[in-house]
Parts: structure tokens; sequence; C-alpha cells
């Protein structure tokens, strides 16, 4: 083999996925979120192209034919034609949306895709120019099963192996152990391991063989953040395998932190922000950014940084400047999760906000979960928005005791203009 | 806090307006409308609260100019404060507040929010301010609405309503989340949701069916393909016949060429091109033949040049040789150089070694000229004495230093002790702890002692003013008197009647009636002296008390007295000084330990002076020691342990110096030495080579042989003496062996130019002998070739040869004809196939046929084609709908959607959440507010109700878990706040206020109340009766400004002896008009007999001014002392806008006494153009203290 053997790894490509976690989406965001998985699943095989790969490995969940609509399979078509022109074979593991028989009849695939079987790992022979160069060996994913990768293994006469499969949790799987190394199974098998099932691109072993998840080609929602993409895989003359992430999406979730003092004031805060931006588009340039900002620290912003409050004047100002204009950069939420911030010197006040602290500080210390049922309306008549009132766990009790006592300190300190008698709603 | 005094500099229209003396009280401002009782009320938020962006707005900079601000005196817990503000920095100035104290001390807003006890402006408006605003807000509210707004009042309300916010929350939630029957967000939202998944399902159908019709779409283009290929089969068959029938005489013409080809078979191949080969040797072999005849001819003339050049050869071989000597030419010269330099060099170092053997001699003995020779032996063993010194050296600097530190900190002790004990001197308190800690004490006693003389005073104050009562109780009433004498005497007369007429009138029952006679005189005598008894005890017991009060205080002014004799107390603030004494206390507790350290210090301090003194002793011992041993080793003693490092050095460099001559001269030698061999070496060469130059000079000195140098020299002065000679000898002949080196150079060159050109001209005659042969070589080759040729084409001479080449160019004329032919039958063919394809239809047999075949496959054709046709269009259509339904995006927009209406969903959620949680939070404050503070609340404000309704409604109440009031009326029948008038309505608002005001004095926060015609709407009854309720309530210690622009409230309550000031109006023509056609002075005006003085309900002397200087009010005079009148008088000029400001003039005017008694004086009047006497105009403030009333000027006022 004197050209290095050259493999382009991708999974999870959802292409029946379009981006979701915005609470509101402007008409102009509407086709970027649309189309942005249909760009980072193009951009995976045009990287095949552009590498001049030997194949292509596709670990799962590709596309749910069910709920992905005919414009997600003909792309998908129309790209493994791309590649079948150029005689590039691609190996597809189904997963657990993209299980094989789920694939219609009607609908048949170029002669350059394999579909491994369920049930059982299947060997393929990947050649160049009539020279066996590398083994393949996959399998796919059972319909709400998980997969045995016991029938991976290495080649007998050293041949480079390589396994495809869709293990979303590895630790579930059968002789793996049970405090999660299970990911060096998968690596003791075949020399490069393709994982699907996992959005994060991750490396969970890498001797004696590498164990690899590539991710997802593009970002879905507000906690998969980073870039995302597809994993080229170099064999060299020594059978040594090189991972090289290649960067496929068109919209990146961003999680950006800002702490704020005491004498932090609004001015502050918001330049902070749009130097911020500023600096993650250049740090991002081509890409269109959707950005969650977390705020924490002290001092009165930090009670005012709450929905239909500072939180959404700064949004709007954020989205107006840098919203607009492409490459988008979204502020898509901004979230205060530090403890209310006060002077010590209010709880002791004699006034509706005194008596209101204290009681919060009761609340806190003696009375956490509290009960919300009363305050629903009667003959609500529908499961869903009774359990409006039930909170999950003690986590979310404190939390929202936390969004309240920030609520109730806005409502009760409301600036009056003087003069001004509060209506009486 | 209350307000006593106030001015404005500029605010709104008003400037350099003062007011003082105001009430603690009640305080009523009456003015017309825009007389500026707005503005008023507006600075005095201003310098309590700042001044606003709204407050800047409407009332900065002032109209009529003046600094923006102004100041307000207020007496407050800590003492008189006067509290200023002016915002003049720039447009969005709220102020610089700066308080003054008593004691004259500033201070900055801490002062002012304790005054305010840290109430807002938003609580204070809520709380203490009472505007018509609010009552036309209630007026014009709905009954529910009202019912609610009154609720509110009494559930919780400082700077908002806590029942505002509860309500507001209520709204939210339910905008979120309503019961079914209703509209709300998240229902809204869960809706949509269905809606969005029922379309998504619809979607993912749709996407179903399109794979399926994939399997029609193949179907139908594999029928299409199969059609498709079945026509081009067709088409591709009647393109061939087509083919053939236009190939057809093209294939005739080919056959007839094959036929003439055939006549030329047997002839013998030639290649095309031999008559040019034949051409070409022929030519070539004379071209060769007479270049070599020329070449011959060149040689012979080289060889005869050669002979004549003339050759050295003996030079030519010693090349090596004299190449070497050449390149030590360089090194001759440098070395003849280097040696010179050498011995100016040693010179030189040998001058100055002896001028620092001299100079150092003289330096360390003083003469001489070697100094003594200080090695390192010598200062090793001086070693043990330098260490010793040094040593002892570090010890006194060290003892030194301590010594300094030691005496800085007791310094620093001593001072801070002294500056503390000197503070506490200059303000005359001791400086001993425990005179200090006795005079705090005192100081504590008398501030007691005050305290409990003035309880011991006010107690006697309310004895007496019971005694006063006792005193007319003692006394029986007339009425009572007269009656019980009436009695008595009835009883004696019936008496006396009985006794003298005992059966005259009063009949057989006569005794029973002087019985009874006698005892209701007895009764009525026994009760008048009971009566009399019972009251002469409790006023001999509150005599009693008075006495023991009034001993109380002599004993407490007593030692009050004494204590101020100890303390030295000659007035002054006990307060401030028990402050600085209290400070200056702790500051002598804090340098207790000062003091102590200080010990510790001066301690420390004589253990180092006693270091000091030894480190110092140890020092001169080892000095001693160092002389003694310079003795013992020779050497001077002015030698000190530190120069003796440097001397050793010193000494050191002389031995480098020596020694460095030393080096520089066997250098000198050698270079000389070398010099003499290589001369000896040019000297051969030119002898052997016979090229000697005859030089005189050159020759004795390089014929002489010997050596430059003599090295066994014993004496060196001889030595050096040779040297110099030597090198004077070097220098003069130096150039001989250079001259002889270069005539050799010279002569090499010439003979080595002639050697390369006899060399050149060899060359050259060997390459033309090897051209000529070369050439002759040539020609024979030709030769034979040409005769290869004859025999290849099979003739014997070249006549032969050119016969047979003609007959070959004939035939090949045929054959490219029939090639032309063949290419025109392929271009016909084209693409069509080939010859073989089409030689079946051109056959004999065949090629008769074909425009027959050609017709029949046109109109099968035809049909295929209308069926193809068909079948495509229906392919088209299905592959449209196809690539519709793949450019269609709606699943994944409604995936958006979707996604976009959950997240809202968590949203909402969210916000409901948060705000149950704030209810419930904010429930909790309301429950704890209605069972602690709403009951006494309304049973305050239940009296107030009672007393503005005049007893019509009684109580003010709520029903556990309802949030509205009732009221009960007389008759006990409850009703609620909606039945009631308005006019009540503003009643029970008017009693809630004032409730909450009590609430929150009970809380310790006392703040000014301010009322603007809330009255406004009330009959006159209901007016007088609320003044009333003011006054009353005012006592209790709230202080009330009251503000109308109605004349009849302001005269009700002047009408129940408040204080009462009018507000000048600004625009004087109009008030002269109005004012003008009254019949009678205004009432106010008029002296009313006052029935009883009551001296707590005096104001306070109040002075009003409109001047910038304001005077200081007269200390409550008994009668009303000269007053200064003043004429102000505006300049009459065009006014063009009313906030136009005239020019004040103030003149002073005529002096006026008056001798009525009264509590309170005019200042400063405006210009009056009749007599004070004969007017009774409006004065803009008076202070009405019910024992008298002043004739009010006239006041005028031009604008």
């Amino acid at each position: 083999m004197t050209q290095p053997l050259r493999l382009v790894h991708a999974s999870d490509l959802h292409l029946e996925m379009p981006v979701y976690g915005l609470a509101e989406v402007p008409d102009h965001l509407r086709d970027l979120l649309v189309e942005a998985p249909y760009h980072a699943a193009e951009q995976v095989f045009e990287t095949a192209l552009a590498e001049d790969a030997d194949a292509v490995l596709l670990a799962g969940d590709v596309l749910n034919v069910d709920r992905a609509g005919p414009p997600a399979i003909v792309l998908l078509l129309d790209q493994l034609a791309r590649l079948a022109e150029r005689k590039i074979p691609v190996y597809w593991a189904g997963g657990g949306v993209d299980v094989p028989d789920s694939w219609p009849r009607s609908v048949t695939l170029p002669s350059n895709v394999h579909v491994f079987p369920i049930g059982r790992v299947e060997s393929l022979d990947l050649a160049r120019a009539g020279e066996t160069i590398a083994r393949i060996q996959g399998t796919s994913c059972p319909e709400g099963g998980t997969v045995d990768l016991r029938g991976f293994h290495r080649d007998a006469h050293g041949l480079f192996t390589v396994g495809v499969a869709h293990v979303a949790n590895t630790n579930n799987l059968p002789g793996a152990k049970s405090d999660a190394p299970a990911d060096s199974v998968l690596g003791d098998r075949v020399h490069y391991m393709a994982l699907g099932g996992r959005h994060l691109q991750q490396t969970v072993d890498e001797t004696p063989g590498i164990a690899h998840y590539c991710g997802t080609p593009q970002g879905r929602g507000p906690k998969e953040t980073g870039p995302h993409g597809c994993t080229v895989v170099t064999v060299d003359e020594t059978g040594r395998a090189k991972t090289k992430f290649v960067a496929t999406d068109t919209i990146r979730w961003i999680e950006q932190t800002l702490e704020v003092t005491a004498t932090t004031r609004q001015e502050q805060l918001h330049d902070r922000m749009v130097e911020r931006i500023e600096k993650l588009q250049a740090q991002h340039a081509g890409v269109d950014l959707f950005v969650r900002w977390t705020i924490r620290g002290t001092g009165p912003l930090v009670n005012r940084l709450r929905p239909n409050s500072l939180a959404d004047e700064l949004l709007v100002d954020l989205r107006r400047r840098f919203g607009q204009r492409s490459p988008v950069a979204w502020s898509a939420s901004i979230t205060c999760d530090s403890p209310l911030s006060v002077p010590a010197e209010w709880y002791d006040q004699e006034t509706c906000l005194g008596d209101f602290l204290r009681v919060v500080r009761d609340f806190e210390l003696h009375e956490t979960p509290f009960d919300l049922r009363p305050f629903l309306p009667p003959n609500v008549r529908d499961e869903l928005l009774e359990s409006v009132a039930h909170l999950e766990s003690d986590e979310a009790h404190k939390e929202l005791l936390c969004r309240a006592s920030k609520l109730g300190i806005d409502l009760l300190t409301l600036p009056l203009e003087e003069g001004d008698i509060p209506a009486t709603t | 806090m209350k307000i006593t005094d106030l001015k404005i500099d500029g605010f709104g229209v008003w400037h350099d307006l003062t007011l003082r003396g105001l009430s603690p009280e009640l305080t009523v401002f009456y003015g017309p409308n825009e007389a500026g009782k707005s503005t008023l009320m507006q600075f005095m938020r201003s310098i309590l609260y700042g001044m606003s962006p709204t407050r800047r707005e409407r009332y900065l900079p002032p109209v009529v100019g003046g600094r923006p601000g102004g100041w307000l005196k207020v007496d407050t817990e800590n003492g008189p404060l006067t509290i200023s503000r002016y915002a003049d920095r720039g447009p969005t100035d709220v102020g610089k507040v700066t308080i003054i104290t008593a004691s004259g001390e500033e201070q900055g807003d801490r002062l002012l929010r304790e005054a305010l006890e840290h109430v807002d402006e938003p609580t204070y408006n809520n709380i203490f301010a009472v505007g018509l605003r609010e009552v036309q807000e209630l007026n014009s509210l709905s009954d529910t609405a009202a019912a609610q707004w009154m609720y509110r009042l009494t559930s919780g309300l400082d700077r908002i309503s806590l029942y505002d916010v509860i309500h507001m929350l209520e709204g939210t939630r339910l905008r979120l989340l309503n019961s079914w029957e209703e509209k709300s967000e998240l229902r809204s939202l869960v809706s949509q949701r269905e809606t969005l998944q029922g379309e998504l399902e619809e979607l993912i159908t749709k996407g179903r069916r399109w794979a399926q019709s994939a399997v029609k779409l193949r179907e139908l283009a594999e029928e299409v393909d199969a059609r498709q290929a079945e026509a081009k089969a067709l088409t591709a068959r009647a393109r061939r016949l087509e083919v053939a029938i236009s190939l057809k005489p093209l294939w005739i013409k080919r056959n007839k060429i094959d036929d003439q080809l055939e006549r030329f078979t047997g002839l013998q191949h030639v290649e095309p091109n031999t008559l040019e080969v034949l051409d070409d040797f022929n030519k070539r072999i004379e071209e060769h033949e007479r270049e070599r005849d020329v070449l011959r001819g060149q040689r012979r003339q080289l060889r005869d040049e050669a002979n004549r050049l003339n050759i050295n050869d003996s030079l030519v071989r010693n090349s090596c040789r004299l190449n070497g000597l050449l390149e030590q030419t360089d090194w001759l010269q440098a070395t003849e150089r280097r040696a010179a330099e050498l011995a100016d060099e040693v010179k030189q170092l040998e001058a100055r070694l002896a001028s620092e053997n001299e100079r150092l001699a003289h330096e360390w003995t003083g003469a001489g000229s070697h100094p003594p020779r200080i090695t390192s032996d010598i200062v090793e063993q001086l070693t043990p004495q330098i260490r010793a010194i040094e040593s002892a050296a570090q010890l006194v600097d060290a003892a030194k230093h301590e010594l300094e530190v030691h005496k800085t900190g007791e310094s620093e002790f001593r001072t801070q002790i002294e500056s503390a004990t000197t503070n506490g001197e200059q303000m005359g308190l001791p400086t001993d702890l425990e005179a200090t800690t006795d005079l705090v004490t005192k100081l504590r006693r008398r501030q007691q002692l005050e305290q409990r003389i003035k309880g011991t005073e006010g107690e006697a104050e309310t004895l007496q003013i019971q005694a006063r009562d006792l005193v007319e109780e003692q006394v029986i009433p007339i009425e009572l008197f007269v009656l019980l004498g009436m009695f008595f005497v009835a009883g004696i007369a019936l008496f006396v009647t009985w006794w003298l007429l005992p059966a005259s009138i009063l009949g057989k029952y006569g005794g029973w009636w002087a019985a009874g006679g006698i005892a209701t005189s007895t009764i009525v005598a026994l009760y008048k002296f009971t009566k009399e008894t019972w009251a002469t005890e409790r006023f001999d017991h509150c005599h009693y008390q008075l006495e023991s009060l009034a001993e109380k205080v002599e004993s407490a002014e007593t030692e009050l007295a004494d204590l101020d004799h100890e303390l030295a107390h000659n007035g002054g603030s006990v307060a401030l000084r028990l402050q600085h004494a209290e400070r200056h206390l702790a500051e002598l507790e804090r340098l207790l330990p000062v003091e102590s350290q200080r010990r510790e210090v001066a301690q420390a301090l004589g253990n180092a002076e006693r270091r000091l003194q030894l480190a110092e002793e140890k020092y001169a011992a080892a000095k001693t020691s160092w002389k003694s041993r310079l003795r013992a080793l020779g050497l001077p003693e002015s030698i000190t342990a530190e120069t003796i490092a440097s001397m050793a050095s010193q000494c050191d460099r002389l031995a480098e110096l020596e020694a460095r001559i030393e080096n520089r001269r066997d250098d000198m030698q050698r270079r000389q030495r070398e010099h003499h061999i290589v001369t000896q070496r040019i000297v051969a060469l030119a002898e052997e080579t016979g090229l000697r130059l005859t030089s005189p000079t050159s020759t004795a000195h390089l014929a002489a042989g010997e050596p430059p140098v003599a090295d066994t020299a014993k004496d060196p002065k001889k030595d050096r003496l040779k040297e110099k000679e030597k090198i004077t000898q070097i220098t003069r002949h130096a150039s001989a062996p250079l001259e002889q080196l270069e005539h050799l150079r010279t002569q090499y060159h010439q003979h080595t130019q002639r050697v390369e050109q006899r060399k050149g001209i060899r060359e050259r005659a060997k390459t033309l002998r090897l051209e000529a042969r070369k050439h002759a070589q040539a020609a024979i080759g030709y030769r034979r070739r040409r005769e290869a040729l004859f025999q290849k084409c099979g003739v014997s001479d070249e006549p032969e040869l050119r016969q047979l080449i003609a007959k070959l160019a004939e035939v090949e004329e045929h054959r490219n004809k029939r090639a032309a032919t063949t290419r025109e039958i392929i271009a016909a063919i084209g693409k069509h196939g080939t010859e073989a394809d089409f030689a079946s239809f051109l056959s004999e047999d065949q090629i008769g046929r074909l425009e027959h075949d050609w017709e029949a496959l046109s109109a099968q054709s035809e049909e295929l084609d209308r069926h193809l046709k068909d079948a495509l269009q229906r392919r088209g259509a299905m592959v449209e709908q196809q690539r519709t339904a793949a450019a269609d995006q709606s699943l994944a927009l409604k995936q958006i959607e979707l996604d976009v209406v959950e997240q809202q969903i968590r949203k909402a959620i969210d916000a409901w959440r948060e705000r149950a949680a704030v209810s419930l939070f904010l429930e909790r404050i309301r429950e704890d507010y209605e069972q602690h503070r709403q009951p006494e609340t309304l049973r305050e404000a239940s009296e107030y109700m009672r007393q503005l309704t005049d007893g019509k409604y009684t109580r003010i109440w709520t029903p556990l878990a309802h949030d509205i009031l009732f009221v009960d009326n007389a008759e006990g029948q409850a009703l609620s706040v909606q039945v009631l008038s308005r006019g009540t309505r503003e009643q029970l608002f008017v009693s809630l206020r004032l409730a909450l005001v009590a609430a929150y004095a009970r809380r310790g926060i006392h703040l000014p109340m301010i009322l603007d015609d809330v009255f406004v709407n009330y009959d006159a009854g209901r007016t007088r009766t609320a003044c009333s309720v003011l006054r009353d309530f005012a006592r209790q210690g709230h202080q009330l400004l009251v503000f109308t622009c109605h004349e009849h409230v302001w005269q009700m309550f002047k009408d129940i002896n408040v204080d009462c000031r009018r507000i000048p109006n600004r625009y004087d023509e109009v008030l002269e008009h109005l004012e003008a056609p009254r019949p009678e002075p205004v009432p106010e005006l008029l002296p009313e007999p006052l029935p009883e003085p009551v001296p707590e309900l005096l104001p306070e002397p109040v002075m009003v001014t409109v001047e910038p200087e304001p005077v200081a009010p007269a200390p409550e005079p008994p009668r009303l002392p000269t007053r200064k009148r003043r004429r102000v008088r505006r300049k009459p000029r065009v006014v063009k806008q009313v906030v136009e400001e005239p020019e004040l003039i103030i003149e002073e005017t005529e002096e006026v006494t008056y001798a009525d008694k009264v509590a309170s004086e005019i200042e400063y009047w405006w210009d009056s153009t009749v007599p004070a006497a004969e007017t009774n105009g409006h004065i803009w403030h008076e202070e009405d203290s019910g024992l008298g009333y002043l004739p009010e000027p006239e006041i005028r006022q031009r604008w």
C-alpha cells in the first residue's frame, strides 16, 4: 500500500431533525434552521470527495425515513450517487432511527452503498486497484435493541481492520465492565472502531485500537455546543491510524459565561457582551452562531437578569445588532442562575420588601419543597396543565425559589414615578 | 421629623421665599390656583428626596432666577437639622445634600436618611401624601374597583401595595393558565401544539406516499427505456440504409481503380527517397577532398612560428621554489615590522616599571626607589588580624543600628502618648485614666439628673393642672349650691312649720313631714360637707405630691449644681462634653498597652547602649594586635588592614609588568632569527638561475651569512646595545632580499608567458592534422555507400536506377486515388458503422433494392415514436410531482414550529410557577398583615371615620378571607364600600390614610403628612368636622401640612385656631380685581375674642419672608414690637410671558407699633399703595394665635 488509506467517518446525520431549542424563531432564521443539517451532510460527502477518501463510514442515525420527508431522502441519494460516480464505497451501519428494514423498498440505494445486517457482524474487503487494502466489519442496530460487538475481530493476516457500529451507550454492552471502561472493549478487537450514537466528538479508547465517536455533523440543540463535523481517518504504511476532525456545521451553538459584580452597570455588561460576540465572530468566521449567555456573580444586575426584564432588553439589543446580518450571531437566551443578591439590611426592613425577603429565607431554610396546587385555577381538565403545579425534585424547588425571589424583588421595587397610583389590575 | 422652616432660593416660580416657624402640628396653606402650592409641596419633596428628572423638567431651572434649590430646617431625634440641597451641577443633577447639625457640623446625607427613617419617596407618597388626584381617582373608579382600592390601603402598603402586587400576579397567572372555560396562554399553546402534531403526522404520511410512488415511477421509466431502445434500433437501421444509398457511386469507382493496379504487379521495390540519397552522396565526396588539401598547408606555417621563441628552462624548472619564496614576501615584511615594534615596546615597558617602583616606594616608605614587596604569604600571615578588626567593626555597626531602632521606637510611643494626652488637655480633660473615668461617670450622672429633673417637672406640671381642677372642685358650683340650699331651707321650713304650727297645713302627717324635712336638711348638709372634705383631701394630697416633687427637683438641682461645680461646668453641651470625655477615655484605655510597650523599648535601649560600648572596646584591641604584627613583619605601621590588600595587589601588578617585558624581548629575538633563514634561501635560488643582482650593500650583508642576533650574550645591558645596532642594520638593508626576490618574480613571469605561447601553437597544429585525416576518411566512406545503394536496388549503375524510379511513381499515383475514394466512403459512413457493416447492403444482389427497404422502415419508426412520446409525458408529470415533494420543507418547518411552541410552553410554565411561588410568599405576608396589623389599622380608622361622620358610621371591618371592607352605620347595619356615597367614600379614604400614618408612627416613623385639597368634595359641615379631626390628629404628634385653594376651607381652619398661612397670589392685578368688590374685610383678618387662652395651642412664632435676607423671628413678645415694613415694589414692565419675574425692589417704610398681643409678625410686606391702617388687604402670611389679629395690609403685586 503505497498511498495511505483514507476513510471519512460520520454518524448521527439526523437528516430528519432540524435545529431546535429556540423559543422564538424570526422568519429570516427559519430557512437557516431547516437547511443547516442538509448543508452539514453535504459537507460530509464533499469532504470524502475532496480528501479522495477510500471509503465513507456511516455509523448510524443517518436519517429516520419515516420522519425525514422526501427532501432529506433525495439529498442523501444525491450525495450517495456523487460518491458512486467516483467509485467511493459507503459502509452504513444502521442505528436507532435508521434500521435497515425501515428503508423503503421502492427507493434503491446506489450500488456503492453497503448496509450492514442486523444481529451479526459482516466482514467486507475494501479494495483499491484490485488489491485489498483493508477489511471493513460492521453490524446494524436492531430496532429498540443494542449492538452485540462480540463479532468484531482483527484480520488474521494483519490487514487493517475497521469496525462500524452504532453504540449509544457503551456501558450497556454485553461483555462491558460495569464501571464504564467498557469503551475499551471496542478498541481491543479492531484497529479502528467507527462509532455512532453520540453527538459530541469523543475518542473513548486509543490502545490497542482506536474507538472513536465522530459526533453529529451539525449540533442540533443548545446543549450540543462547539464545532461539529466528521472525522477523516488516515492509516499510514505502518498501520498507524490518525484522526482529523473536519468541521461541517453551518450553525454553531455557543455557551458563554460572564461574571458580574456589585458595581457592574448595565451598560458595562452590554458592552462586554457585544465585545464577546465580536470575538466569537472572529473566532468562528463564516459560521452562524447561536449564543446562550449565562451570567453569574452578585449585585443588583443579578436580580434583574430575568425574563421580561433586563434579560429581554439585552436580548433585543443584541439580536438587533448581530442577529440581522450574515453570518448571524443570534443570542438565544440569557440566564442568570446566581442566587438573589440584596443588601443584608433589606432583610431587616419593616416593609413589604423586608417581609418578603424574610419569608423567602424561611422557605429556603425550612419549607422547601412547597405546594403550588392551591394556585391552580379550578376546573383545569388537562393533566399536562395540572402538572404545572408539580415540581419534580428538590433541585427544581430550589431553582424556582431563586427565580421567584428575583421576580418578587422586581415587583416590590418597581420604580414608581412620583404621584403614580398603582393600578388595581 | 418635623419641618420648622424652609427657604427656596430658586424652584419653579418661587425665588427667595422663606417660611419660618411652621407649626409642629398643623399648618394650613391657602392659595388660589396657580399660586404655587404644588411647587411648594414639590420643593419639600425635592429637598428630602432629590430633584428627580420629572421635577427637574417641571421646576428647574427656576423661572425667575436664583440658585436651584434651598433648605429645610427640621426637628429630629438627633436634634434640629438644616437640610440644604442645590442642583446646579448639571442637567441631571439630583442635588447635593448638606446637613448642618445644631452644633454647626456639616455632614452628608446619612442624617437625612435617618431623619426620614429610611422611608423612600414612593413610600412617602403612598402613605404620607394625600392629594386631590387620589381623591379624583377614587371617584373615577367603579364601585367594585373603589372598594378594592380602599381595601388595598389596609392590606399592606408602603412602597407598593401588597394587594396590588398580589392581584397583578393573580391576573398574570390567569392569563397564563385559566380554567377550562376561559382562554389562557398555556391552553392556547397546548392546543397549538396538538394542531402542529396532527399536521406533522399528515406530512409524515405524505412522505410515505412519496416513497410508494417511486415504484410507479420506476416501472414507467423501464417502459420508456424499452421503447426508446426499440426506436433507437429502428433509427439505426434506417440510417444505415440511407448511408448505403449514398455510398453506391463511390463503391463502383473504387472497383475500377483496383482493376488498373493489377497491371504493375512484379516491380522491384525502391525506397521513395533513393534518388535524393544518390545526389547527396556525390556532393559530399567532392566537398571532403577539397577540405583535406587546405588543412595540410596550415600545419606547415605553425611549425615555423614555434621555432622562433627563446625560453630559460632552468627558471621554469625552479618555479615551485620561487613561488614558495614569493608567498613569504608579506611574512618577511611583517617580521621586520614586528621586530621593530617589539623593540619599542620593551623600551616603554622598562621606563614604566622604573616609574612605578619609584612611586610606590615614595608612597609607602616615603623615600627610595624600591618599595617593600608585599607578597600573598605576608597577607596570609596578617589575615587573622584583619578578620578580627572586621568582625569588631561589624559588631560596632550592629550595636549602633540596634540603638537607633530602639530610640526611634521609644520616641514613637512617647509621641503617641503625648499626643493623646495633649488632645485631652486641649479639651480640658484630665490626662490621668482614673480622673477621666471619674469625669465620665460624673457627666453621665449629670445627664441622668437632667433627665430626672425634666421628668419630675413634667409630673409636677401635670399635678399642677390637676390641682387647679381640684381647687375648682372644692367650691361647689352655684347651681348645685342653690339647689342644695333650697332643699336644706325647705327641710328646715317644714320642721319649723311643724314646730310652730303642728296641725295647720300639713295635717296629721305634719310630724312626718317635719321629720322628712329635718332628714333632707341633714343629708344635704352632710353631702356638702363630705364633698368639700373629699375635694380638700385630694387637693392636699396633690399638693403634698407637688411638694414632694419640688423637693426631689430641688434635691436633684442641688446635686446638679454640685456636679456642675465639680465639673466646672459653665454651660455648653453636656452631651458633647460627655461624648468627648468618653472618646478620650477610650483613647487613654487604648494607650495603656502602648505605655507598657514604651517601657519595654526603653529597657531594650539601655541594653543596646551597653552592647555598643563592649563592641567599641573589642575593636580597639584588634587594632593594637594589628600594629604589633606589622612591626614583626618589618612593615611600616602606617599600613592599615583595609589597605594591605590593595598594596599586595599593586605588588602583584609590578611583578606582572616585569614578566611582560621579558616576554616581549624573547619574541623579538625569535622573529629576527626566522628572517635570516629566509634571506639565505633567496640568495641560493638567484645564483642557481643566473639572475643574481649585483648591488654592493645587499651583497655584503647577504654574503656575510652571520646571524643577526647573538644568542649567547651574558650581560643584559650589552645585549641590549647589540640588539639596537642589529635592528638598525636590518632596517637599513631590509630591502635587499625583497629586491632580489622581485627580480626573480619578473623574469619568471616573462618566461612563463613564452612557454604558454609555444604550447598553444603545438595544440593548433595537432588539431589541424586530425581534421585533415577525418576529411580523407569521409570521402572514402561516401564512395562505398553509393555502391551499396546500386546493389540494394538491383541495378548496376546510376542511369539504370533512375529508370526504375519513374515506373514506381506511376503505381503510387493509382494507389492514392483508391485511398481517396475509400476515405470518401468512410466519411459518408461516419459514425454509423464500418465498411464491413455496409458490405452486405452493397453486394451485387442487394445494391438494387436499397431504396425500397428504406421506405418500409420509415413507416415503422413513426408508429414507435408516438408510443414513446406518450410514456415520456406520463413520466415527466410524475417526476415533477416527485420533485415538488422533494423540495417541500414544510415537514421541517412544522418541526421547528412545534419545537418553538414547546419551548414557549416551558417558558410559560416557568413563568406561572414563578408567579405562583411569589403569590405563595406574598399571601403569607398578607395573612400575617391581616392578622397582626390590619385589625389595629381598621380599629383606628373606625375611630377617625366616626369622628369625620359625626358618629354616623362607627366601624370599619373586613370579614375573614375576603378582600373587601364593610362599614357599620350607627344602626349597626354593615354596608359595603360599593353602596357608600362619594363623600362617604372620601371620608373613609381619609380615615384609612390617617390610620396608616398613625400605624407608621407606632413603628417609630414620624414624617410630615401632606394633604392637598382632599376636602374639595365635602360640604361645609363635613369640611368643618374634618378640620377638627385633622387638628386632633395633629395634636397626637403628627405634623400635618394642608394645602387648599378654597378660602372657606382655610377660614374653617382659622376658626379652630391652627397655624394658617396664605400663599401670595403671584398675579397681582387679578387678585386686586377679585378682592376689590369685597364689602367687608376678610373675616380671618378681624380680631376675634379668644374664649380662653390655650397655651399649648399657641403656635410658635412664625416669620415668613420673601426677602433675600431672612430676619430672625422675635421671641414671642407680649406686644408686637416695632416692626419694619418694607415696601416691595415691582417695576412696571411689558410682560411678554407670564413666567417672567420682574425685578424686585425692596425699600424701607415706616415703622408701625401695635399694642395688640400677637404671637406672630409679618416681617415683609408686598408693596402697598394704600396706608395699612385703611386697608384690609390680604396678608399672605400670618399666624393666628387667637389672641388678636393684625390689620391686614394691602398687598400689591405687579407683574
